[in-house]
């Protein structure tokens, strides 16, 4: 497992039991995808903050480095749609959040009448 | 023809100028810009429709009209932030052409290989001129022809240039170079084998790519950067 961040300090925040490698630079840069050894990945998961980040480091490692599992976070509902259209495996946080509280909802309602 | 430029970050300047150019040349010019005092200012200073707004928003591209749009340029200062806008505006809205700057000189290929029409790439290009240009501070002018195979250069003779004081024949230019043309006190020399350089004279150089540092240095002594 490698882990890769802008932010240095943000590595204090993976937990102690954490064995892998950590990177600090930039994703968007083919050099630092390398410098995690990207070629011999099974899996890359885009989680940061920014979509388009993801977006784009999830398609270079599919289609420049041929990782075969890749999945990119897209906070963005209506970015998610077109990128998923287009072929790329993607996880909606604020679809999965507005679902959940949906459900949350519509309990607490039967609840409420039962 | 109509056209959408994709600001955002430090890249302001060249927003305002392309968005001049193509205005002046009849093209119907929308900027879509995140920042607010960027957007401000483009829409005091510019014959455009700015919107404020990020150019990777899909609502904000559609308010800019990318369904009617036939060239999108994305212009802004963060690689990702240019890829996925020009992808949505082909992807969701069908516009014909797209083109992007890239700062990772290495994301050229990459965004090409992500089907994007045009990319340059700013650094490689300024890279280029400063290699090719100021390296020598001998050389006033530059212009490569044939695709870049071969350089037409405009160099002066400085003061104990190893070119100066004899015959032309007899420096060991590379084969595939030539001296055109010498100017001399605001004389122009079209020099044969037998004449010899002095010093501030202004040569037209015409060398290949392969023998113009060898063919400089020869000439002015100066090994480049």
């Amino acid at each position: 497992m490698v882990v890769i961040d802008p932010n240095q300090e943000a590595f204090n925040n993976l937990s102690v039991e954490f064995s892998g490698f950590t990177i600090t630079g930039d994703a968007a840069e083919l050099d630092v995808l390398r410098k995690a050894q990207i070629e011999r990945a099974d899996c890359l998961l885009a989680v940061s903050r920014h979509d388009n980040i993801n977006l784009m480091v999830a398609q270079v490692a599919r289609q420049v480095f041929g990782v075969s599992k890749v999945i990119a976070q897209v906070h963005d509902p209506a970015r998610e749609a077109i990128f998923q259209r287009f072929g790329v495996d993607t996880i909606c946080p604020t679809n999965m959040v507005a679902e959940a509280f949906l459900i949350a909802a519509v309990n607490k309602d039967q609840g409420g009448q039962a | 023809m109509r056209i959408i430029l994709i600001g955002g970050g430090e890249t302001i300047e060249t927003i305002y100028f392309l968005a001049r150019h193509f205005s002046k040349e009849g093209g119907q010019v929308t900027v879509l810009d995140p920042d607010p005092d960027e957007a401000r200012m483009l829409s005091q200073r510019v014959q455009a429709t700015v919107i404020l707004g990020d150019g990777s928003d899909p609502a904000a591209l559609e308010q800019a009209g990318a369904r009617r749009a036939d060239v999108l340029i994305a212009l802004a200062a963060y690689d990702p932030d240019n890829l996925v806008a020009c992808q949505i505006a082909q992807q969701m809205f069908g516009v014909p052409r797209t083109m992007a700057l890239v700062n990772d000189p290495e994301n050229e290929a990459v965004f090409h290989q992500l089907g994007i029409d045009i990319v340059f790439s700013a650094t490689k290009i300024i890279g280029l001129l400063i290699s090719e240009h100021t390296a020598y501070e001998d050389i006033a002018n530059l212009i490569p022809v044939a695709d870049g195979r071969v350089h037409v250069s405009e160099v002066i003779l400085p003061k104990g240039a190893p070119g100066a004081g004899r015959p032309l024949k007899e420096l060991g230019l590379p084969h595939g170079c030539l001296v055109t043309t010498v100017i001399r006190r605001g004389k122009v020399i079209v020099p044969g084998g037998n004449d010899a350089l002095q010093v501030a004279d202004r040569l037209v150089l015409v060398t290949l790519i392969e023998n113009h540092e060898q063919a400089l240095q020869i000439l002015t002594g100066d090994r480049g950067l």
